[in-house]
Parts: structure tokens; C-alpha cells; sequence
């Protein structure tokens, strides 16, 4: 019950004391402690396997065409040992020097009648059909990549890493895995980032208050990819590796176990050698992947912050300093990307000393049986090649763990706010998302509020600030309750606490005599409506604009809200009408008629309760006067509250709630208060001034 | 303002267009190039000589040419004159061409590693030219042409876009370069064991380039599409995030996620279909040259039969190819393998190009922007406002809607003017315009006569300090934001400040004090205490003209009796030229001049006094509302 003032607690603690050196290092706010211990990220691991599972269908697929895509690796090195030994030494192919596999038995009975041009055309055509179907298997033109251009660091890259596709195969074979990995890796990022955004946007409000929006987009469109990263990496990467060296190293040890047999235990040396060798390395990569997204992420906040308020930055004269900040930030960036390549050479390096090594070995384990005359010339080819394959799948083991890290750093600050959001949630799922089974809340909301009363609410913030103290009152359906009281008294944290923005430290909200903590937020807040004071806006029509708290509203009720909210007419007088797109955060109109649209956006909805935050603080009289009457109308069988310093609306109340210094002062009928002639009257005499 | 007008923009001219962020760092690219040139030598003279080496002479026992044997400091008698090398001859050659190819690589790899990391930081230093440039002119254009943009577009062209210039670099010089030379290289060393090889190979380019020109049509829209889609996304993300509240309590998370998944999944397919393309393409490549190779092993293993010689015997007798042999077979072999990689290298350069172009209109897109406010050629100095500020005539309009028309007044020096009006009536884009964050239409502003449009746009905005009605904090100290606008104020100032707009007391409240920080758009602070956090900002900038709209909306009445009470011995201390956009009648009845908006006019002008004795007059029917209101 008390998760969510927690969590919230534990946020606002997070904003009152953050590690100043880390708010230094990461530009951050919330997720102050980012680093990751060798556990966490193994944890971080176990979590991102399960967003594989609602893609099994295309994960079996892609492990199917992986596994394929080895054929030619496997198959290949034979055919080219028939073209040197057979066709261009003419050695009779009775005579070998190895066994062929298995696999090679029906093609070497095929072509074992015929005359050398023969098994040259043969073995042409073999090749051929091979390198359609599947890609030549060795050298530089094997596999198959629809990588697009990108940038140099992190964020640039992110957008490839969505998107990321990657075969070992050529020929068609390659492409249809390729492709297949695409959509694979598509799937598994987009569950994760829809999933990141879905929490972002119902996070709690204090949290809110904090957060950075650039730092959102980047977590959204950058980090989240990582996930396909760790998915992919240690799930397919790894089985069919190791399946194909497997292979090579039983082939190895099928045809050279008799002439070599220690070519198939260098052959097993080669992966445990590549680990050994990165494995130290990897908490560098780490660390040098987290400072590389962290500073990403700043960059990304000073792009934000200038764009968003550049009316500010212009009319302070500070153009010249934004540039400035974006250009250090950008810097830093850059400069802890190149870490992370330093890092990932240092890593190649490192895995190609130790294949280097065993590598030279065999081939002087070869080369002497030749000379020798064991083996014939194109073995060296056929070692060359299945020895290739396991080498490369070391490579590819070696760094799994090494490339991983980076990833893991990514999805470790989407986790944090999946994790984040959950906590505050997890007292009340939210009953509109279906798709979250989780335990029903106690008390569900049946018929539309009819009460709100504050019993001994309090308020404090962890930095010791006390916002609210012992706040009391009742208030029915069919009144209008003005919160009135100076600048700063907790008129709004007061107001925030009906919806459930915030929760008391102390006390408790009744909700029809229920306590607010025990109602789904979401049913809650679907009998709520409350307008902010800023006035937000979506780059869509006015129309959509007004209908996102009520998309199934009409044309009619529309119009009546907007002339109720004194809209309509300045509105209709717009080339567009209601069709006016509003442009970047609806800029194109005057305070004042934002502020109209807010309310007639407000008074849509038609929920059973209504809080204004100072509704008429930029109208003009004539305005107010409009909104005075249709608030009027509008509370008859509705709760209306309003955070007012004018008369004359808050002569129209029922009930003056007058708040000074988080308490309540004085309430009461407001011409009672009046005539009290205590703090009240005072107030209000100088409004009159 | 839509991407339309740039359409035509060709590849070529978007590349073209990159130079101005190459050239600065030519010297580099030189460098890089020469290294690179090393580079590619080594990688193919290694295997040249290893092929040799180890098939002809220490798989079939073939004697060292002269050369060789000399080079490899060998006795003659026993590696050359002879008819077949002795088994122990053989291991020798076999150590020394492992000790020269293990030495030959790891300069190779030290070099690529180098080659890498250099070219990271070349490309990274031209990136954050281009970021720089971009980011700059996008907080420089006017306002007019940011309410037609998304925040988040900007966001996605500074990044994604203006990260395409290092991606021309890499893509359109670096790797074709890098693909063209180890073509050149392939064909040339094919062509001297057999010209007719070299040939075959160029004729396997022509059904490449056929498939190429076919698709470079159909590349570049969904490159366009993709892009495009994520700018979308970008936006989408920002716009919900930034009005995470209003969502709340709208309770519409879930249609904004519904929303959010749309555009998703609509980004991940245009990625998909681009990616698809591409991948076709380089198939259709990719096969072109494997089948004309697997067509040369035809004609080269008959060649070998014969013991052909080869065409550029006199050169490659230096690593023993004088005739066709199981060596030059697998030399050429070996080169095949290149000229197709080569092949497909450049057709995935080609689709990344047509990718880039699409990047690159998108990110120069944002600098062509013409500043519509701009300084003018030989500006005059900003007078010291002695006089006063005269809008003389001034008319704006909105698109097709005129907002102002026909504005006159006079506001001297050391006064204060209260601007006052209906909601929409042009009160603040009266201000606007005086700080140039727009044009006007018609007539002109003056400041001591001299008219806006004469003086240095960084000079005026100097000038004048501005609370703008909207309190735009931004997530540092308070004390940061206090010294926005004047960075160098020393913290004995910037309190002064903040105790003329009468945020000393709530300040000093703070556990923190000064130093306390902001959340996301000053958010954990009353609106009452944003405004005064504003008002100090600019009460610290202590300019001329002061510009205060709407600056004690949200405050109660003591409080604003208090702040203008400090304001006004500020302004006559300093003899500031003071605007004020208010409804308070306490406020505006202390102007020394009051002017009345209606419908874009100034329908009166005058101070409270003889507004007040117009007969019917708009500003007497606006007090007598506001009196009733208050």
C-alpha cells in the first residue's frame, strides 16, 4: 500500500541528494548510479532473455537458417581439395590421403568414373551450385550484411543496431536469414522500447518533474536497441557457434585423426584460448560503453532543452553560449566513443594473438606432413578452411562476453525506469493495459464520485521541506471549492494529491469514504480532470488537441466546451477552424487563448471532478466572466475545485479552502469568511488594492 | 517550412556540399590515404609471395628463383640449381615464409588497428564541425520558422542526419577508394597472368551496374521513408514525454501508446524495406562475380595443364609465376576473391550513398534556412537609448492573419509603459517584434531613431532584457538560471537581483539556497516562484529596456505589490525603459503610459488619468470589468 509513496520518496530523495560527482559525470537526475557489477549484469541478462520468448516462431526460424548457413563452411574446403589434388596435381581420385566425410561420398562415387576434364566440370558445377545456394564460405566475400551508413558514436550507430541483420552464408540462404534477422532483431527492440515508453509517460510525478526529456529520447531510441544485442549475442550466437566448430573439429578428426591427431585438440584449444584471453578485458568494455551512452545522452539534453526553449534562448541574447554547452557536451561524446574503440581493438588484438598462436602450430603440423608427403597439397586447404571455422566461432565466442558488456549498459538504463515505473504502479495496475495480469486492486470505483475529504493530510518532501501539514475537509458533488491562499502556500500540492499525482506522507485522501490508495489510479483518474497551469499542446489539429482526454467526443460537444472555455470564437475565426494544426507546443497562439483551449480540453471530459489551477490567471475579465458562468453551470451535479485569487470566482464558491504556509488558515462559505474579517478578508482586500 | 524545395538536390550537390567540413582536415586525409596505400600493398604482395612459397615450392618441392633465394639469404647451389628441393630444403623455406608472412601480418594489423582508430577521430572532428554548425543555426532561426518544426525533428537532424557527413567520408571517399584500389589491384594482378582473366571480370560488371541503376530509384524513396519515419518517431517520443502530465490526467497513456507502437512499427518497416534492397542488390553482385570466377577455374586449370606461360612473366618471376602452375592457379584464385568482394563492397557503398544523400539533404536542410531575422551588411551601433522607442506605423501578420496594424507610439526614456488588451489582441507580439524575434510587415521600431533592422542582431537583443510570460527555466541551480542571460555576475549581484523581484525570501527558504537545482522545466517550484526566478534572471542583466509581460500573473497581491514596489526604484535608479503586458489595475494605473490594444490597433494611448476621462472609452469599460473581477 505504501509502494508508491515510496517509490515516490525514494525519487524525491533521489532529486534532493544526488551524488554530486555523478550528477556530473552522467548529466542525470534519477539514475544517478549507474554502474554494474558483474552480477547485475548477469541478472540484466536473465530479464532481456524473456522478451525473446514472444518471438519464438522467428527466433526457431533464425537459428534453423544459422545453423544452414555453416554448409558451405563445412562443404566448400572439399570440393576446392578435389580442384588441387585431383584435377590440377591429376592425382587419380582413388588415391587420397584422407578420408572424405560422409557427405562427400556420393559426389566422390559420382565423378570417380570419369576422365579428369570430366570431374573438373563436376566439381565446377558443384561449386557453383553451392555458391548460389549458400555464398563461396571462405575469404573476404562470405556472409552477407545490410548494414547503412552511420555515424561515429553511440546514438548515430543505434538506428544500424535496430535494424541489425548479419548471415554467415551468402546466396540466397543468406538472404532469407538475413532478412529473417532483421525482423528478428525488429521484434525484440520494439517490444522493449513500446514498453520503455508506455512507463515513461506514467511515471510519478515527482519523478516527472526531474526527468530530462532528452534523456528520454535517447533512452527510447538509442539504449533500447541494445536489447537485440544481448539476445542475439548469447542466445544464437553462442549455440551455433560452438555447434558449428563442433563440427569442423569432428570432421577435423574424421580425415586428419589418423595422419594428425593433434590437430583436432588444437582445433578445442582455440575457444577456451580466446575467452581466457578477452575475459579480463570486459569490465573495461563496460565502463567505457556506459561513459560513452551517458555523455550521448547530455548531448542529447542540450539539443533538446535549446530546441524546446528557444524563444528563451534568443531573447536572452545567449545563442552563442547555447552553441557553446552543445559543443563541450558533443565533445565529450565523441571523445568516450573512441574509447570504446580503443577498447574493441585492444579486445581483437588480444583474441588474434591467442588464434595467431595455435594457428602457426598447426600449419607446421600440416606443412610437415606434406612435406613428408602424407598429405597431399590440398588438404592445406581443407585444414585451412575447417580450421577457419573454428577459429571464427573462438573469435565470435571470445567477444560475446566483451560485447555484451556495451549492451548490457544500454539496457541497463531502460531497465531502470521499467523498474522505476513498476514499483509506483505496482499498488494499483493500471486497468486499462490489459496485457499486465496482475492482481486486481481491492476497490474498484463503481459510480462516479460523489465525495472528496482530506483527513490530517500532510505533505513533506524528503529534503526536509514540509509542503502540507494537517490538512482537513469534506467536499460533496454540486460545490465549487476555491483553494485560495499566497504564492507558495501548497495551493497545488494540495490539488495533486485528488488525482493521486502525489500521495500524502500523512493522512489520508477519502474517495466516497475509501482511501484514495486503495483505487486503481487509472479508474481514478478516469473521474478526474485536472488543468495545469503550463499549457501543453501536441503538434495536431486543435480539434485532436481538445479531444485527448475524450477521443469519442462529438463535433457538437466540442463546440460547447470550447464557448463554454470562452474558445470558440477566437477559434473559429482561424483560416482552419478547429482544423488549425498547432505548431511546436501550439506557439502560433497567445497565452491566453492556450490557456482557453486547456480548459474547454478540461471541461470535455465531463469527469465528475474538476480541478483548475488558476484557470483565469492570463484571461482578460470579459473571459473570466464567460468561464465564471459556464464553471457555474458546469457544477451542478459535478465536484468543481479551483486554484483562484480572483473575487470573482471565488465569491461563486461554496467553499473557500484558505491555505497559508501548508495550512489551512481559515475555511468556510466565502461570505462568512468575509465577515470574519481574519486572514482571509485581508487577503483578498488587497487583491482589490 | 517542408523538405519540398530540396527535392531536386542531387546526390552530387549533397556531396559536394560536404566539402567546406573535409577540407579543414585535408592534411589528416593525406595521411590517412598514405598509410592506408601501405596498407593495401602488404595485402596483396602477402599472399602473392605465400602462395608461391608454399604450394610451388614447399608442397611440390619447385627450386627458389634467383631472387628469391637471394632475398631469403639461401645458398643457391642448394635452393636453385637444382631439380627438385631436398625434404629439408623444403622446411627450411617453409620457416622462413612463415617468419615473413607472421612479420608481414602483424605490420599489417598494427597498421589496420591504427588505420581504424586514426580514422574515428578524422571522421568525429568533421562530424562536430557540421553538429556545430547546424546546432547553431538552428537556435538562430527565427521564431516564425521553429512554430513549423518539431522539437524532436531537430533533435534527429543534429544527430541522425549530421552524423551522414562522417558516413560520406567513409562511404563515398574512404571504403570505394579502399574497394576501387583493391579492385585495381586484383584485376591488375590477374591481368599479368592472363589479360584475358582480367577482362572476363570487367564483363561481369556490366549486369552489376544494370541492377544497380535499377534499384537507385527505389533505394533512395525508402531511404527518404525511413528517415523520415524515425524523425516522426523522435518527435513523437519528445512531444509525449515533454506532456507526460497532461497525459496522465487525461487519462490518455494509452492512446499515446497506441499512437507510439504505430509509428514503430511503421519505422521498423521502412527500415526493413530499405535493408531488403540492399540486400538484394549485393546478391545480385555478389553472384555476377562469383559465376564469372568459378568460369575462370575452368580456363585457368586448363591453362596449368598446359604449362601456359604467363602474360607478365618478366614481372612475377620475382615470386616465381613465369608459368601456370598450382601456385599462380591459386594466386589468381585467391584474387578472385577479392574482385567479387571488391564488387560487393562497392554495391553496398552505392545503396549507403543513396542513403547518405537522403541524410544530407535532410541535415543541410536546417542550414539553408535563410534567417529570415538577419543582421544587416554594415550595421549601426546600438544607440544608448536616450531617447526612447518608437514604433512608428508597425504591422505584422501571421501567415494570412494580421495580428498588428498600424501601431504608433513613443515610449521615452526612463518611463514605463503598460500594454494592455484583450487575450490575442498582439500585446506580445508587440514585444516580439522589439526584440527582433520577428520582422514587422510594414512601418518600423526605432530606438533613438535609428530603426531595428539597422543594427546588429546580437547588440539589440544585448539591450533589452525580457520576462517573458511563459517562465522558461532551465534544469541547473537557481543561481545558473538567475545568471543566464549575465554568466559573468559574481553571487553578491545575482542576490541583488533576485531581492528586486522578491525572491530573496523563498530562496534563502531552500535547503539549499542558490545552489539548489531545478527539475525538468523548473518544475518543483511554485509558479509564483518561477516568475520572480525570471524577473531576477533579467532584473541581472540590467539593461536599458526591461520587457516584463504578464510578470505578476501568478504571484498574489502582496507579493506583486512588493516586486513592482522594487521594480520601480530599480527602473528610475537606472533610468530603464520599461514595457509591461498586465491585466492588474494596480499595476497599470503606476505607468507613465498606458496603451490600449484592440484588434491589433493601439486604441488608446495616454495615462490612467486621461484614459480613465474618455467618454466610452475601451480601457475605462476594461477597468470597470476588472474592478468587478478583482
Amino acid at each position: 500500500m505504501a509502494a508508491q509513496s515510496e517509490a515516490v520518496a525514494a525519487a524525491s530523495e533521489a532529486i534532493a541528494a544526488p551524488s554530486a560527482e555523478a550528477a556530473l559525470r552522467y548529466d542525470d537526475r534519477i539514475d544517478v548510479d549507474p554502474t554494474l557489477t558483474a552480477g547485475a549484469v548477469a541478472r540484466i541478462l536473465r530479464r532481456s532473455l524473456r522478451y525473446i520468448w514472444p518471438h519464438r516462431g522467428l527466433f526457431g526460424l533464425k537459428f534453423l537458417l544459422m545453423l544452414g548457413g555453416f554448409a558451405p563452411l563445412l562443404v566448400v574446403p572439399w570440393p576446392l581439395k578435389i580442384l588441387v589434388d585431383h584435377v590440377v596435381v591429376e592425382r587419380p581420385l582413388g588415391e587420397t590421403d584422407i578420408r572424405f566425410p560422409p557427405f562427400m561420398a556420393p559426389f566422390v562415387d559420382a565423378v570417380a568414373g570419369l576422365d579428369v576434364t570430366g570431374v573438373l566440370v563436376a566439381t565446377l558445377a558443384l561449386l557453383a551450385a553451392l555458391v548460389v545456394a549458400f555464398g563461396t564460405g571462405v575469404g573476404e566475400a562470405r556472409g552477407n550484411t545490410a548494414f547503412m551508413a552511420q555515424g561515429q558514436d553511440t546514438a548515430t550507430q543505434s538506428e544500424n543496431m535496430i535494424s541489425a541483420g548479419w548471415s554467415l552464408a551468402g546466396g540466397f540462404w543468406g538472404l532469407a536469414d538475413l532478412l529473417c534477422n532483421i525482423r528478428l532483431v525488429q521484434r525484440v527492440t520494439d517490444s522493449l522500447r513500446t514498453q520503455l515508453f508506455d512507463r515513461l509517460v506514467r511515471l510519478p510525478m515527482p519523478v516527472l518533474d526531474d526527468q530530462r526529456i532528452g534523456d528520454s529520447v535517447y533512452r527510447t531510441m538509442v539504449d533500447a536497441p541494445a536489447i537485440q544485442g544481448i539476445c542475439f549475442d548469447l542466445t544464437l550466437m553462442p549455440a551455433v557457434s560452438v555447434a558449428g566448430a563442433l563440427v569442423s573439429v569432428v570432421l577435423i578428426h574424421y580425415s586428419f585423426g589418423a595422419v594428425i591427431p593433434e590437430l583436432m585438440w588444437l582445433a578445442v584449444a582455440t575457444m577456451p584460448a580466446a575467452l581466457l584471453l578477452t575475459a579480463p578485458v570486459a569490465g573495461l568494455a563496460r565502463r567505457a560503453s556506459q561513459a560513452s551512452r551517458a555523455s550521448g545522452s547530455a548531448t542529447t539534453n542540450r539539443v533538446e532543452e535549446d530546441m524546446a526553449n528557444v524563444a528563451a534562448v534568443q531573447s536572452h541574447g545567449a545563442e552563442a553560449r547555447a552553441g557553446r554547452e552543445f559543443a563541450a557536451a558533443s565533445t565529450e561524446s565523441f571523445r568516450r566513443h573512441r574509447h570504446v574503440v580503443a577498447v574493441n581493438i585492444a579486445i581483437d588484438a588480444l583474441s588474434g594473438l591467442a588464434l595467431l598462436g595455435l594457428g602457426i602450430w598447426a600449419f607446421l603440423l600440416v606443412t610437415d606432413r606434406i612435406v613428408a608427403g602424407d598429405l597431399l597439397p590440398g588438404s592445406f586447404m581443407v585444414v585451412l578452411g575447417l580450421f577457419g571455422t573454428v577459429a571464427g566461432s573462438a573469435i565470435t565466442f571470445g567477444r560475446l562476453w566483451v560485447d555484451f558488456q556495451g549492451n548490457a549498459a544500454g539496457v541497463r538504463r531502460v531497465f531502470f525506469f521499467l523498474d522505476l515505473a513498476a514499483e509506483a504502479e505496482s499498488t494499483a495496475p493500471p486497468a486499462t493495459m490489459a496485457r499486465q495480469p496482475q492482481s486486481r486492486p481491492r476497490v474498484a470505483i463503481c459510480s462516479s464520485i460523489a465525495e472528496v475529504a482530506f483527513e490530517g493530510v500532510g505533505f513533506k518532501y524528503r529534503d526536509g521541506r514540509e509542503a502540507l501539514r494537517d490538512v482537513s475537509f469534506r467536499a460533496k458533488a454540486g460545490q465549487l471549492i476555491a483553494i485560495v491562499g499566497p504564492t507558495g502556500a501548497g495551493k497545488t500540492t494540495l490539488a495533486y494529491m485528488i488525482p493521486r499525482f502525489l500521495d500524502p506522507t500523512v493522512g489520508r485522501v477519502l474517495i466516497d469514504g475509501v482511501d484514495a490508495r486503495s483505487l486503481p489510479v487509472d479508474q481514478l483518474r478516469a473521474q478526474t480532470t485536472y488543468i495545469f497551469q503550463e499549457h501543453m499542446f501536441f503538434g495536431a489539429s486543435i480539434a485532436d488537441n481538445l479531444r485527448l482526454g475524450a477521443p469519442a467526443a462529438s463535433d457538437d460537444a466540442l463546440r460547447r466546451a470550447a464557448r463554454a472555455a470562452g474558445a470558440d470564437e477566437f477559434v473559429q475565426a482561424l483560416p482552419a477552424g478547429y482544423e488549425t494544426v498547432l505548431g511546436r507546443a501550439g506557439d502560433t497562439l497567445s497565452v491566453g487563448q492556450k490557456q482557453r483551449l486547456s480548459i474547454a480540453r478540461g471541461l470535455l471530459r465531463q469527469t465528475p471532478v474538476l480541478i483548475l489551477d488558476e484557470p483565469t490567471a492570463a484571461l482578460d475579465p470579459a473571459a473570466e466572466r464567460t468561464l465564471a458562468a459556464a464553471l457555474a453551470a458546469h457544477k451542478a451535479e459535478r465536484l468543481v475545485f479551483a486554484i483562484a485569487h480572483r473575487l470573482s470566482t471565488v465569491a461563486g464558491a461554496d467553499w473557500v479552502l484558505f491555505l497559508e504556509d501548508g495550512r489551512v488558515a481559515e475555511q468556510g462559505p466565502p461570505a462568512e469568511l468575509m465577515a470574519r474579517q481574519g486572514a482571509f478578508q485581508r487577503f483578498m482586500a488587497l487583491q482589490q488594492g | 517550412m517542408t523538405d519540398a524545395p530540396q527535392r531536386d538536390m542531387g546526390l552530387a550537390r549533397a556531396l559536394w556540399r560536404t566539402r567546406a567540413y573535409l577540407l579543414p582536415q585535408w592534411p589528416h586525409f593525406a595521411l590517412f590515404a598514405l598509410l592506408s596505400a601501405l596498407a593495401m600493398a602488404l595485402e596483396i604482395g602477402t599472399p602473392l609471395l605465400g602462395f608461391d612459397l608454399l604450394t610451388n615450392k614447399v608442397f611440390l618441392a619447385e627450386p627458389l628463383s634467383e631472387l628469391q633465394a637471394r632475398l631469403l639469404r639461401l645458398d643457391a647451389a642448394r635452393y636453385v640449381a637444382v631439380e627438385e628441393l631436398a625434404e629439408d630444403a623444403r622446411l627450411t623455406v617453409r620457416n622462413l615464409a612463415l617468419a615473413l608472412l607472421c612479420g608481414l601480418f602483424a605490420v599489417g594489423f598494427v597498421l589496420g588497428s591504427a588505420l581504424a582508430y586514426y580514422l574515428t577521430w578524422i571522421l568525429q572532428r568533421v562530424n562536430q564541425h557540421l553538429r556545430l554548425a547546424m546546432m547553431d543555426a538552428a537556435v538562430r532561426l527565427s521564431l516564425r520558422e521553429h512554430q513549423e518544426r518539431q522539437v524532436g525533428d531537430a533533435i534527429y537532424r543534429v544527430y541522425q542526419d549530421s552524423a551522414m557527413v562522417t558516413a560520406v567520408v567513409q562511404n563515398a571517399l574512404v571504403q570505394p577508394a579502399v574497394a576501387l584500389a583493391t579492385l585495381a589491384g586484383a584485376l591488375a594482378t590477374v591481368a599479368l597472368f592472363n589479360p584475358y582473366l582480367g577482362l572476363l571480370f570487367l564483363l561481369a560488371a556490366a549486369p552489376s551496374l544494370l541492377t544497380a541503376w535499377v534499384l537507385t530509384p527505389r533505394l533512395r524513396r525508402q531511404s527518404a521513408a525511413a528517415r523520415g519515419a524515425n524523425s516522426a518517431l523522435t518527435s513523437h517520443i519528445q512531444e509525449n514525454i515533454a506532456a507526460a502530465r497532461l497525459l496522465q490526467a487525461n487519462g490518455a497513456e494509452a492512446a499515446a501508446f497506441a499512437r507510439f507502437r504505430s509509428r514503430s512499427l511503421s519505422a521498423l518497416d521502412r527500415a526493413y524495406e530499405l535493408r531488403r534492397t540492399v540486400a538484394v542488390l549485393s546478391l545480385a553482385v555478389f553472384l555476377c562475380s562469383a559465376l564469372v570466377a568459378i568460369g575462370a577455374d575452368y580456363l585457368m586449370v586448363h591453362w596449368v595443364w598446359a604449362e601456359a606461360p604467363t602474360f607478365g612473366f618478366g614481372f612475377v618471376a620475382f615470386v616465381g609465376f613465369a608459368i601456370w602452375n598450382l601456385g599462380a592457379f591459386q594466386a589468381a584464385r585467391e584474387r578472385h576473391i577479392s574482385v567479387s568482394a571488391a564488387g560487393v563492397t562497392l554495391a553496398m557503398m552505392w545503396s549507403l550513398l543513396q542513403d547518405m544523400s537522403v541524410g544530407l539533404r535532410r541535415a543541410f536542410l536546417l542550414l539553408d534556412v535563410e534567417p529570415e531575422v538577419a543582421d544587416p551588411p554594415q550595421p549601426k551601433p546600438m544607440p544608448a537609448v536616450r531617447e526612447g522607442v518608437a514604433f512608428e506605423n508597425v504591422g505584422f501578420a501571421y501567415g494570412e492573419a494580421p495580428i498588428l496594424r498600424g501601431a504608433s507610439f513613443l515610449a521615452r526614456a526612463g518611463t514605463t509603459t503598460a500594454i494592455v488588451g484583450a487575450s490575442g489582441a498582439g500585446k506580445s507580439t508587440l514585444m516580439r517584434l522589439l526584440l527582433r524575434l520577428y520582422d514587422v510587415s510594414a512601418g518600423a521600431i526605432r530606438i533613438d531613431g535609428v530603426d531595428l533592422r539597422a543594427l546588429r542582431l546580437a547588440e539589440l537583443r544585448a539591450a533589452i532584457a525580457v520576462v517573458l510570460q511563459e517562465n522558461v527555466l532551465f534544469p541547473t541551480s537557481i543561481a545558473d538560471n538567475i545568471r543566464y542571460a549575465a554568466p559573468q555576475a559574481s553571487d553578491a549581484e545575482v542576490a541583488a537581483a533576485a531581492r528586486v523581484a522578491a525572491a530573496d525570501d523563498f530562496i534563502a527558504a531552500l535547503p539549499d539556497g542558490f545552489a539548489t537545482a531545478l527539475g525538468e522545466r523548473g518544475a518543483k517550484l511554485s509558479t509564483g516562484e518561477r516568475q520572480r526566478i525570471s524577473l531576477a534572471r533579467a532584473v541581472l542583466k540590467n539593461t536599458p529596456i526591461l520587457i516584463l509581460d504578464e510578470p505578476t500573473a501568478a504571484l498574489d497581491v502582496a507579493t506583486e505589490a512588493k516586486v513592482m514596489a522594487r521594480l520601480a526604484a530599480y527602473g528610475q535608479e537606472g533610468t530603464k525603459t520599461i514595457f509591461f503586458i498586465t491585466h492588474r489595475l494596480a499595476t497599470i494605473r503606476q505607468a507613465d503610459q498606458i496603451l490600449f490594444l484592440a484588434d491589433g490597433a493601439v486604441a488608446e494611448q495616454g495615462d490612467h488619468a486621461t484614459l480613465m476621462a474618455l467618454p466610452n472609452g475601451g480601457y475605462r469599460r476594461f477597468v470597470a470589468a476588472e474592478q468587478e473581477a478583482a
